[in-house]
């Protein structure tokens, strides 16, 4: 289905070489294979029957971070990750998929969230955000809060968040009960279904997409805030394009996004200097994705004391962390090189800490970056308060 | 044709492969060697898009250091394997395509920047560098390599200098073999040598330009020394408009021989023009479009960009300010993405040649002629532009195009090969010569002989006694396979 789906972005990239510079994957395996040309030019040579599939075919298709970089550097325009992920689902329906993508859906249809974790440590975890004690002056109200079922506002921390970073999550919520929202979150949180989808199992990613959509009307919520951004764009953009019933009258902000529009409003003040440089790294799913470059920035550099130094990569050119698109269950080598390639150029700012926006970024990132502290945009906002 | 490896040769082969470099540097899998079968070279592209199967090597191995390089050599010398370096694969001429087989060595793995020496500004990386990051990185430090080839984000060090590679403001900051200071470089038979540490001496011949444009016939470059330029305080561009090409050609050798140093000038042919001008400023007019560009101090700029005013408005050449020149800059790559690509269905070749202001413009009308008057009937075109220019001369970056060539493989490749040959007699007939900046490869490889007469007895005795077994890159620059 790939090639009917994608046959003009295939016949372009197959004979162009023009992004080899930017590719989060070939800059770490340096194969001709894993450049957006050298996918193309096999999905094509399928096509025409010079081609199988095999082992090595599929590897190459899962070999994409989905970063979009390719993209943003080419003057047309061509993006080669939705035609890995379309040609994912090719390789699911060919019963082909690898053993980290089986692994993936199995842990969701398992225990809600892709890791595989216990279903329980969601909710074990949403008693210890009711801790007096990290709610920042809300006091018992943010207990209160917290154990609403329903509300104007939803945090739904997202799986990556909830079982990788919790930090950021407990931040984050610090924040919104500081700011005083009507706030609730989902004890059995599920997951969006993004890593269902980037994998390849595409009905199977709708199907989840419909529960979790409904668990989030029973909340009444109108305002959903999230800390990843791949959840936001899989609620705001992947929902209508798969048909999945999204409400009108629900939005679906990150929280950088909701922490600027808080501060515009007055909401939000900062009382405690930082004295620090930072750079900001901007997540390929907030950024390239979803377009949001400037709402992070906003508040960072609202921030007092704070020096937001830029990396020579930065906004539609920030380098990828190496653990979009699924690569991190199917490819931890992979992953992992990307993410050491970008933290040499968040490194080459000198700055004291390095800010980001997303999960899996930070994960990645902490590991890359030694002598630098690193912070999700609501824990340095937090510390500020 | 692929040489047929017995089945235990094939397992040895791998296994002392793997033992160099270790089992993910290695592959034999189809996808790789598919990928690797097709450069961006016309011919193996046009077999895909035909259904034809490309040549395939049989071994991808990716080395790390020299020393790796050397032991990847000495295995091919023993099972006499063809070796082809690779970088960037965007060799336009089949310089990387493996026609018979056996090794293709990716050198992207060597890509380390060994040193910036700000003091003498000068840069060292390793030959698999990618050209932008090598570029980002002397920009770090305030330099600049001076290179801008449309290839900058696909290429490599090595391939900038296996072919002799040039870039877009090479009339300013010279050619990859202008900038090139010293080399590493792996002999065939796998030792590792440097060539002297500059490239100004009086130290017998240089040993550096003789692996310089040796396309990986030679050996593997697997270092290079570069010379860098300041990033320049100002940046400008002006453009005219000269009633003909002639009066813009003499523009050009006036602002040349007057020892004026533009970083470019790009003068368009009358057919160009029209397409150009329309591109950059929406206007249909008639002549020979030129845009100049000036990099350096301020005072310099304005001192250079006067007197080159001064020149064209001495062959009234209309002055169209400098918006149109910054366009073409700001979009000079364009050209190179899909669909704007030059690329099939259409058959096409871009058939760059050098020679001194004397014979220029005979090279470009007797090519003009063969192209549009013996392939009539495939209602062939031409059409160039001048844009790298010598104290003593200028290069043609011209092309030929076929809309519709024959659908047929062979008969494909036979009539590119035709016309390729008419253009490059033509161009060695009137004083130039086979290619300026593209390199030779396996397009141009039979036409060698001819363009060096009884010299070739000195290349052939040079390869003989650096590859006695023949292993590097057989097939291209006219060195064949043993």
């Amino acid at each position: 289905m790939v090639f009917e789906e994608f046959e003009e972005t295939i016949m372009a990239c197959r004979m162009c070489l023009m992004c080899r510079h930017a590719c989060t994957v070939s800059n770490v395996t340096q194969r001709d294979t894993n450049l957006p040309r050298g996918k193309a030019l096999m999905l094509f040579a399928q096509q025409a029957g010079l081609l199988k599939w095999d082992e090595r075919a599929v590897e190459i298709v899962y070999q994409c971070t989905n970063c979009h970089l390719c993209r943003e550097w080419c003057v047309k325009g061509w993006d080669i990750a939705p035609v890995m992920l379309a040609a994912r689902a090719d390789v699911v329906e060919k019963g082909m998929a690898p053993q980290g993508a089986v692994l993936i859906r199995d842990n969701i249809a398992r225990s809600g969230n892709p890791y595989g974790d216990a279903e329980s440590q969601l909710g074990d975890w949403v008693e210890a955000l009711t801790d007096p004690r990290r709610s920042r002056g809300a006091g018992s109200e943010g207990e209160r809060v917290i154990e609403a079922e329903t509300a104007d506002v939803l945090f739904y921390a997202g799986c990556t968040t909830a079982y990788r970073r919790p930090e950021m999550a407990r931040a984050a919520v610090a924040l919104l009960q500081h700011i005083g929202v009507d706030l609730t979150m989902l004890r059995d949180e599920p997951c969006c279904g993004e890593p269902l989808y980037v994998m390849g199992f595409r009905s199977e990613a709708r199907a989840q997409a419909e529960r979790t959509m409904e668990r989030i009307r029973q909340t009444g919520a109108r305002t959903v805030v999230c800390s990843c951004p791949t959840c936001i764009h899989t609620f705001r953009v992947d929902y209508p394009e798969w048909g999945v019933d999204v409400p009108e009258d629900v939005r679906f902000v990150h929280v950088s996004e909701y922490l600027a529009e808080e501060l515009n409003a007055g909401r939000l003040a900062f009382t405690r200097a930082q004295d620090l440089s930072l750079t900001y790294h901007d997540p390929c799913s907030l950024g390239r994705e979803l377009g949001i470059y400037e709402a992070p920035r906003q508040v960072l550099e609202a921030v007092p004391g704070v020096e937001l130094r830029e990396m020579r990569l930065n906004r539609q050119h920030s380098p990828c962390c190496g653990n979009g698109g699924g690569v991190l269950a199917t490819d931890f080598q992979l992953a992992y090189g990307a993410g050491r390639n970008a933290g040499e150029i968040v490194l080459e700012t000198g700055a004291d800490v390095l800010v980001t926006a997303c999960p899996s970024c930070k994960h990645s990132l902490m590991k890359h970056v030694q002598g630098m502290e690193v912070l999700d945009i609501a824990e340095l906002v937090e510390r500020a308060l | 044709m692929s040489r047929q490896l017995k089945s235990y040769q094939l397992d040895m082969v791998i296994s002392e492969l793997i033992d160099i470099v270790g089992e993910d540097d290695v592959t034999t899998a189809t996808p790789d060697r598919f990928v690797y079968a097709v450069d961006h070279y016309w011919i193996p592209e046009m077999w895909v898009d035909r259904g034809q199967e490309p040549i395939l090597p049989d071994f991808v191995v990716h080395p790390e250091t020299p020393e790796e390089v050397s032991r990847i050599l000495q295995v091919a010398n023993t099972y006499r394997l063809p070796v082809v370096p690779w970088g960037g694969g965007s060799s336009s001429q089949g310089g990387a395509l493996p026609i018979f087989g056996g090794i293709i060595l990716d050198t992207k793995k060597l890509d380390k920047i060994i040193e910036i020496d700000e003091k003498s500004m000068t840069v060292t990386a390793q030959a698999g560098i990618n050209g932008q990051h090598l570029e980002w990185a002397v920009n770090d430090k305030g330099m600049t390599v001076g290179h801008y080839p449309a290839a900058q984000r696909a290429s490599t060090l090595g391939g900038w200098l296996g072919p002799r590679g040039s870039g877009t403001l090479s009339t300013k900051y010279g050619k990859a073999e202008d900038m090139v200071m010293s080399l590493q470089v792996v002999l065939p038979t796998g030792e590792i040598i440097r060539t002297l540490p500059t490239p100004n001496h009086a130290t017998g011949p240089s040993l550096l330009q003789l692996f310089v444009g040796s396309e990986g016939t030679l050996g593997v470059i697997t270092e290079a020394t570069l010379r860098a330029d300041p990033l320049p305080e100002e940046r400008r561009f002006r453009s005219f408009l000269f009633k003909d090409m002639s009066d813009g050609l003499e523009a050009g050798r006036r602002i040349m021989t007057a020892r004026l140093r533009p970083a470019v000038i790009r003068l368009y042919d009358e057919v160009s023009t029209v397409k150009q001008v329309k591109r950059v400023l929406g206007i249909t007019v008639q002549g020979s479009y030129m845009v100049v560009g000036f990099d350096g101090f301020k005072e310099f700029v304005d001192l250079e960009e006067a007197k080159v005013m001064e020149i064209c408005a001495g062959l009234r050449g209309e002055d169209l300010g400098s918006e149109a020149g910054w366009k073409w800059w700001n979009h000079r790559y364009d050209f190179y993405f899909p669909p704007r690509l030059k690329s099939l269905p259409r058959m096409y070749g871009t058939t760059d040649t050098v020679s001194t202001f004397s014979n220029i413009e005979k090279i470009y009308y007797a090519k003009k002629e063969v192209i549009e008057r013996k392939y009539h009937k495939w209602h062939a075109y031409y059409l160039a532009h001048f844009s790298h220019w010598y104290p003593w001369g200028v290069m043609v970056y011209d092309q030929f195009v076929v809309d519709d060539p024959p659908q047929d493989p062979h008969q494909a490749l036979l009539l590119h090969n035709q016309i390729w040959a008419d253009a490059a007699r033509a161009s060695v007939a009137n004083g130039g010569v086979l290619n300026e900046h593209h390199g030779i490869g396996i397009k141009l490889g039979w036409l060698m002989r001819e363009q060096y007469g009884p010299g070739w007895k000195a290349m052939q005795g040079i390869k003989d006694a650096l590859d006695p077994n023949g292993i590097m890159n057989p097939g291209k620059l006219g060195f064949a396979l043993r």
